[in-house]
């Protein structure tokens, strides 16, 4: 019985992990993510995207380089930019997503590359540093943005 | 004469060392010519995807292969046609099969409007990477049928991740 009661646990453990683990089309390498599902997001900026990627500062912290390239469809004018460590959603640099298409993952993407550059006083501290996309609509939210297959990396400036 | 002569020599011995030095360091910080690639010139893709779009680059791996940064950036996107839109540009890793390592859409654009577009892929050791060179082979073609893309410069580089 008590046997029965440890596979069931091992069962749940593994059950619970592959609910919190990203979705098997998602690979990471901590500082690298590569995603080849399509996302939809909607609602107002700003609004957590999910995505994240994280990097070890050394005791001197140094800026970092954040790059992420996509694959999208939208339906209205969107912004993206990064929350720091769990912060707020902050614009570091070239934010904007023009429409295009109607979101709905039929015919042709449009793609977007953006190197937005992070500073020490930003919030980076000693140790792990996470970050993690974030955005939304500017004018409607009702607006959807789909995210196609895409790229977010991190790395420190030496 | 001869402490003359010894102290231009002595001069000239620190002159070589110094120039050794910078020439190292300039060929330490310089990127293998490999990783990177750059074309300029009006260039025409017309194909229908996937093949091989002829634009090759390597990075040396080491013992314990790591993940590789590819950029590609198509500069002044001047004309995309066809009865069909929309072009996908993908990698192939060591002559495998195209695939796409991240975003792969070169939108279609109106005849009259020039823009770029960059993409960052990222190629992992599961996808056949190998300790030594490793060749990355731009391929792609038309989403949708045989499509022809024509830009102005293109550009490729390889980094291995930190």
């Amino acid at each position: 019985m008590s046997r029965v009661k440890v596979y069931l646990t091992s069962l749940s453990v593994v059950c619970l992990a592959m609910l919190l683990t990203p979705s098997a089309s998602a690979v990471a390498n901590k500082q690298l993510l590569r995603v080849t599902q399509n996302q939809p997001f909607q609602g107002f900026f700003p609004r957590t995207w999910l995505e994240s990627v994280k990097v070890t500062e050394p005791s001197a912290v140094v800026p970092v380089i954040v790059t992420w390239s996509t694959d999208y469809q939208a339906t209205d004018t969107f912004l993206v930019g990064l929350s720091v460590n769990g912060g707020t959603c902050t614009l570091y640099g070239p934010a904007w997503f023009q429409p295009f298409r109607q979101a709905d993952g039929s015919g042709d993407f449009d793609s977007r590359y953006f190197q937005w550059v992070i500073f020490p006083s930003d919030g980076l501290i000693k140790g792990n540093n996470t970050f993690t996309l974030c955005g939304g609509a500017v004018f409607s939210p009702s607006a959807i943005i789909l995210l196609g297959t895409n790229t977010l990396s991190v790395r420190t400036m030496k | 004469m001869s402490r003359i002569s010894q102290f231009v020599r002595s001069q000239s011995i620190c002159l070589a060392i110094v120039c050794l030095v910078i020439g190292c360091a300039a060929s330490a910080f310089a990127v293998p010519p490999e990783e990177t690639l750059h074309v300029s010139g009006q260039i025409t893709f017309n194909a229908q995807c996937c093949v091989s779009l002829d634009r090759t680059i390597a990075a040396t791996e080491p013992e314990k292969p790591v993940p590789v940064v590819v950029t590609f950036e198509v500069g002044r996107i001047i004309s995309e046609g066809g009865v069909h839109r929309g072009f996908l540009s993908g990698l192939m890793v060591n002559g495998g099969p195209c695939t796409f390592y991240g975003p792969a859409y070169v939108p279609t654009i109106l005849e009259t409007v020039v823009d770029n577009r960059t993409f960052q892929w990222v190629v992992l050791p599961s996808d056949g990477l190998r300790p030594g060179t490793n060749t990355f082979t731009l391929c792609g073609g038309g989403a949708f049928g045989s499509t022809s893309l024509t830009v102005a410069s293109i550009t490729m580089s390889a980094r291995l991740s930190n």
